[in-house]
């Protein structure tokens, strides 16, 4: 067992210089004469050497090739050890997860060398171990890895076994069973360790739903919900050769190499790639997250906000300023929080660029006593980082580091594959490798201060903490944090909106009957932080004062409450590529779950009725069942219905949270987000009226896309005590789609059940 | 399921190739061996240069035969304290300027501290290969103390032991586990050391501490890499020469762990989400002929999920979220020890029966020479992956020199693993996995105890 000096594996470091140029010397005799233990008596006062004459440092040759079915192949050659490894990248990690199932790529990934067609579990486990070989699996948000470490004399036999479990998995239902079993227990055991909460709760504040910000080992309950199909149909989706990267690395011959990917994945057909685009993440939002755990004796902290992407123009300079604020060769954070305070063990940060999306994120833990200082100098260096220009010898010392160290960066042959395989994967120009050094030097503290100005939000940072609440939030309050949400940790769920199980009622927030364990909370809350104790939870209580205010807005609750149906009549144009299209709608609503549209589209009679989870349509080509994803959506759409939503959020059957306010249009928008275990978030935007100005969600075309979608809302007319909007339109990723202007509202007129059964 | 049938003629060709595939992997593939010279200066200091021109960098490493073993009672933790403040200045070196130096050149710097030995690397480009030696002479001559640097750094290293060990589900098990093993000898202590002893040290002790452990003949200073041996000696020899030697001999007084003459058991509690299952058993040192066929029994119990443990308890009766069993062999006689994480619903008892019947089957039934085989391999394998870096390199070597006293072993090893027998691995087990030399600890979580 070891102890270190700093934390792997980020070395920390201050101040840097280079000391034969500048010489120190004149203030270490100084310090010596009072300081120094005597153990070398004579010991020179010198400066440091100077370097030898520089070697140079070229990047190792490597191939890359394109089978013809689409498969990329590198190859690096290197012969000094007998071994050769294969690392293979399939793009479909989490962030290809469908809506709801958190967790599928993981279990694919932990269940392809779980047995395949022709072998068993065990058979694969004794075979590469037999021949003293090693086969891991693995998943992050943007890709499913797989790799093969093997002697050469067992190139061959890597080769086919790493094409076999990545081709024909058999997802046995014994082993999804067992794998599912483990990473149950393994998560159980993770929501115990201070790091892994807060990593993941820092994910979910800077992604929101978008799939970077869920776990990727999904959770209980989504796991739960994952079947064999779904697993199998990630697996069909994405594993094919075209969207597959293989690095073959070490003691084999280009040919050999080639000839062994040939052999082994050589005749499988290229298959067509169905990627997810996913939403956008939310833009930054200020909140504050603490998590509850009040056996621990240190808080672990997460400062941070969603930035750029792998593939960005920016990447260098911003990545430089992070490591400026927490990166080898400079870091702030170390020397305010470590050198000088002795604060922690460790501080740092760093950019986690993504595929899609990336973010930037400082960390470090401290005790418990000095949580509330140590949050405070953060978030100043944050501020600092953002406002004042870095020190060209900040910047210099940053460059030295990752210009210096490329050398090391190309040690091994796995380094170099892992250089080689990023810039496949994120699409970057090839030259990147070789041109690193001068790129890194290239950055001036103008860029630095550009990219930190533009990127750098010191007030809408998300922040985490994991800890003893009760014992620190009285240094949050003195170090100016007023404003936070405690969540307890066995209340914690990443699913929800508000992160707690936990769901808020609207009409009596304060006094309801809760359970105990909720009732302790309360108290504990209350007990806690004296008087102002409201403030503990003021962002959900926020979020249900607007509720009330939309809802009242509206016409109340009971008004909502007594709608049965609706008949609507409507002039709508849809807007096309070819042109826009103008349509006369009738529209039928029967609370809670039918509906049925009535359309003249150029001249031709369409229905399409929804029908408590049946749908059909009927057009001039005859009367039949929708498709699937039309369905789903009739069933999305019964579900976001305004007055449902409102009703069912009012009654704690929906997580309801507040939103940062947003300028548009040259007014300013309150937001609530509201979410469930059936409802994907649907955001909603209230005017200064309370009236609901705009209603935002996630969706998908009919080809599975995801888009967000917009509904803006105006023209609001009282129709028996409930207000309606009487115009409203339809966006799609920023695009309108529809509009739709109302002509006449009917509510609570009997309604015929014909109107909605599907004719034979 | 187009896809799948048209690919089913391939898949049996592949399987085909299995079956040959593992006929001809008899013998491992024998790796290269580590080219190395060796000299000890006057003043005692053990210099090994290997060189390795691969890439343009070296590393140097400065090992000092002194651990946690080696604290006195009520100082545990201060040998890994000390590491941290040799960060603290030296005579030509400012206070936290030793990394930051470092890192300005490009290169990487830490330190570690073990039960038995605290090591100081670096690896740079090699063209700065003099910068690091001459820093690391510095403070092995002239070590600032500060009394202001000593206190901040302890509340750094009180973090450090919060961090790694308080603050983290199962990060007290090994802790736990040693205290019940040992009663006299060090082992007993982690590392890390206790609270209450961090607090106590004094600036004395890290005045005593350098003057007694960390001079020339307690150092070997490992260089590996790119660089002119012959220019790489002289500089060593500039640098490091110029120490005086240590007036005094450097204290080996560790106290010997007695026998034990029956089973230690014991029931805790720990605010853990699993119940933990540990099953130990004392053995010998590193370097001693048992240890060998030790080190194969660990990858038999425990590598590779084909491994006895882990196939019995993970796969086969599903007790487990983890488990393993490996041996602990280090300069001093340790443990062998087993661990098992146990899954919900399933008992303590059960995963202790599983484990120790593990144990009982070494001993009865032995192994089969395809397991001997297959563990040889995966050393071959691991010894191969683990000397592809100067750092590993140089790792090596130094640990054969500081640890066995003898250089000659950073590659003779692999020849006494190969020639390892199944008998050798079932005499050992009956050596060692005994129930009077054993120690069993259930840890509950909090409150579940009957």
């Amino acid at each position: 067992m070891s102890t270190s000096h700093v934390p792997t594996p980020n070395a920390h470091t201050r101040r840097s210089r280079l000391p034969w140029k500048l010489g120190v010397g004149v203030l270490g005799v100084a310090l010596w004469a009072s300081l120094a233990s005597a153990q070398a008596p004579n010991w020179p006062s010198e400066r440091p050497p100077r370097p030898l004459a520089p070697r140079e440092v070229k990047f190792p040759p490597y191939e890359t090739r394109t089978l013809a079915n689409g498969m990329q192949v590198v190859i690096v050659l290197h012969h000094e050890q007998p071994a050769v490894s294969m690392r293979l990248l399939v793009r479909a990690g989490s962030l290809q997860d469908p809506r709801g199932k958190a967790g599928v790529a993981s279990l694919v990934a932990s269940l392809l060398d779980q047995g395949t067609t022709t072998r068993g579990a065990q058979q694969i486990a004794d075979q590469i171990d037999f021949i003293g070989g090693a086969l891991n699996t693995g998943s992050n948000p943007d890709w499913i890895s797989v790799n093969v470490v093997v002697m050469k004399d067992s190139f061959d036999f890597g080769m086919d076994l790493l094409a076999d479990v990545v081709r024909n998995p058999a997802f046995a239902p014994e082993e999804i069973d067992r794998q599912k079993e483990q990473i149950v227990s393994a998560l159980q055991v993770n929501l115990d360790d201070p790091d892994y909460v807060a990593s993941v709760v820092f994910d979910r504040l800077v992604y929101g739903f978008h799939p970077y910000g869920l776990p990727n080992s999904g959770t209980p309950e989504t796991l739960d919900g994952i079947t064999r199909e779904d697993l199998q149909a990630h697996h069909r989706r994405h594993f094919v050769p075209n969207n597959l990267i293989l690095a073959i690395v070490g003691d084999v011959t280009s040919e050999e190499a080639l000839a062994g990917a040939e052999r082994a994945f050589g005749r499988w057909p290229r298959g067509e790639i169905v990627q997810a685009t996913p939403i956008d993440p939310p833009p930054p939002t200020r909140r504050v997250v603490i998590v509850d755990k009040p056996d621990a004796v240190q808080t672990e902290i997460r400062v941070g906000q969603v930035a750029i992407p792998r593939k960005h123009d920016d990447y260098m300079a911003f990545d430089l300023a992070v490591k400026i604020l927490g990166g080898e060769g400079a870091n702030r954070l170390h020397r305010v929080l470590r050198a000088e305070r002795g604060l922690t063990y460790g501080a740092s940060a760093e950019t986690d660029a993504r595929k899609e999306a990336g973010n930037f994120v400082a960390e470090t833990d401290t005790r418990t006593e000095t949580t509330g200082e140590t949050l405070r100098l953060m978030v100043d260096e944050f501020s600092r980082l953002q406002r004042q220009r870095v020190f060209e010898r900040e910047l210099s010392d940053a460059q030295a580091y990752q210009a210096g160290s490329f050398p090391l960066t190309i040690e091994t042959p796995n380094d170099i594959a892992t250089q080689v395989l990023r810039v496949v994967f994120y699409e970057l120009p090839v030259e990147e490798i070789g041109t690193f050094r001068e790129r890194v030097q290239a950055v001036t503290p103008d860029d630095i201060q550009r990219v930190a100005r533009q990127y750098v939000r010191p007030d809408r940072l998300s922040i985490v903490l994991v800890g003893n609440a009760s014992a620190f939030v009285p240094q949050l309050r003195q170090a100016g944090f007023s404003e936070f949400e405690i969540i307890p940790l066995d209340e914690l769920d990443l699913m929800s909106a508000t992160l707690r199980v936990q769901r808020l009622r609207v009409e009596a927030p304060a006094s309801a009957p809760v359970p105990a364990a909720r009732r302790d909370a309360a108290v504990f809350v209350r007990a806690a932080y004296g008087p102002t104790s409201a403030q503990a939870v003021q962002t959900d209580a926020r979020a249900v004062d607007l509720l009330r205010r939309i809802i009242d807005a509206k016409g109340g609750l009971d008004a909502l409450r007594r709608v049965r149906t609706v008949v609507a009549e409507a002039e709508t144009t849809f807007r096309m590529v070819q042109g826009t299209l103008a349509s006369a709608t009738r529209t039928y609503v029967a609370y809670p779950d039918k509906f049925r549209v009535d359309a003249t589209l150029d001249g031709a009679e369409v229905i399409q009725v929804f029908n408590a989870g049946q749908a059909w349509q009927r057009d001039p080509g005859g009367v039949r069942d929708a498709p699937a994803p039309l369905r789903d959506e009739f069933a999305s759409s019964v579900r976001r219905d305004t007055i449902p939503l409102l009703i069912a959020a009012a009654e704690g059957r929906l997580a309801v949270r507040a939103l940062p306010e947003e300028g548009r249009d040259g007014q300013v928008l309150e937001a609530i987000e509201i979410s469930g275990e059936r409802l994907d978030p649907v955001t909603l935007y209230a005017d200064a009226q309370h009236l609901i100005a705009r209603q935002a969600f996630a969706t998908t075309r009919p080809d599975g896309r995801p888009i967000r979608a917009e509904e803006i809302f105006s023209d609001y007319r009282r129709v028996d005590g409930i207000q309606v909007p009487f115009k409203a339109e339809l966006l799609h990723d920023g695009r309108p789609i529809l509009s739709r202007t109302l002509t006449g509202v009917t509510l609570n007129s009997p309604l015929d059940d014909g109107l909605f059964t599907r004719p034979e | 399921m187009r896809l799948s049938l048209r690919a089913a003629p391939v898949v049996l060709l592949a399987a085909a190739a299995v079956v040959s595939a593992l006929v001809p992997v008899q013998a491992a593939v024998r790796p290269p061996k580590l080219q190395y010279q060796m000299t000890t200066l006057p003043n005692g200091l053990r210099v090994i240069l290997s060189e390795d021109h691969s890439t343009p960098i070296v590393h140097v490493r400065v090992t000092y035969h002194v651990g946690s073993k080696n604290e006195p009672p009520g100082r545990t933790g201060f040998a890994h304290l000390f590491e941290h403040m040799m960060f603290k200045g030296s005579k030509n070196v400012e206070p936290e300027a030793h990394t930051s130096t470092i890192s300005s050149v490009g290169g990487r710097a830490n330190a570690y501290t073990t039960e038995d030995e605290t090591t100081f690397w670096q690896t740079l480009p090699s063209h700065y290969l003099p910068l690091a030696l001459w820093m690391e002479a510095d403070r092995m001559a002239t070590l600032r103390i500060d009394e202001d640097a000593f206190r901040r750094e302890r509340e750094v290293v009180k973090e450090e032991r919060r961090m790694r060990i308080e603050n983290q589900p199962y990060g007290r098990l090994q802790e736990m586990i040693y205290d019940h093993a040992f009663r006299v000898h060090p082992y007993k202590h982690p590392t890390i050391g206790s609270m209450a002893d961090l607090e106590a040290a004094t600036i004395d002790d890290v005045r005593d501490f350098h003057r007694t452990y960390y001079v020339p003949e307690n150092a070997v200073v490992t260089v590996v890499g790119d660089f002119d041996p012959a220019q790489a000696l002289q500089l060593v020899t500039q640098y490091f020469g110029r120490i005086p030697k240590a007036a005094r001999p450097v204290p080996r007084d560790i106290p010997t762990e007695p026998p034990m003459n029956g089973e230690r058991r014991a029931v805790v509690e720990e605010a853990w989400p699993l119940p933990a299952v540990v099953v130990a058993y004392h053995i010998t040192y590193d370097g001693h002929p048992d240890a060998y066929p030790l080190h194969i029994t660990s990858k038999i119990l425990s590598d590779g999920q084909s491994a006895r443990i882990r196939r019995e308890l993970i796969y086969n009766k599903r007790l487990a979220l983890s488990a393993f069993g490996s041996g602990n062999i280090i300069e001093d006689p340790n443990l062998f020890f087993a661990v098992a994480i146990v899954q919900p619903g399933q008992t303590p008892e059960a995963a202790e029966r599983a484990l120790i019947a593990e144990f009982e089957k070494l001993k009865t039934e032995g192994v089969t020479p395809q397991e001997l085989q297959r563990a040889q391999n995966q050393f071959a394998r691991d010894y191969i992956l683990s000397r592809e870096t100067v750092e590993d390199k140089a790792m090596h070597l130094s640990h054969a020199a500081v640890i066995h006293d003898d250089i000659t072993t950073a590659d003779g090893e692999f020849d006494i693993f190969m020639n390892v027998t199944v008998a050798d691995v079932q005499r050992v087990a009956r050596t060692y996995f005994n129930e009077q030399n054993r120690i069993v600890l259930h840890i509950l979580p909090r409150g579940s105890r009957r």
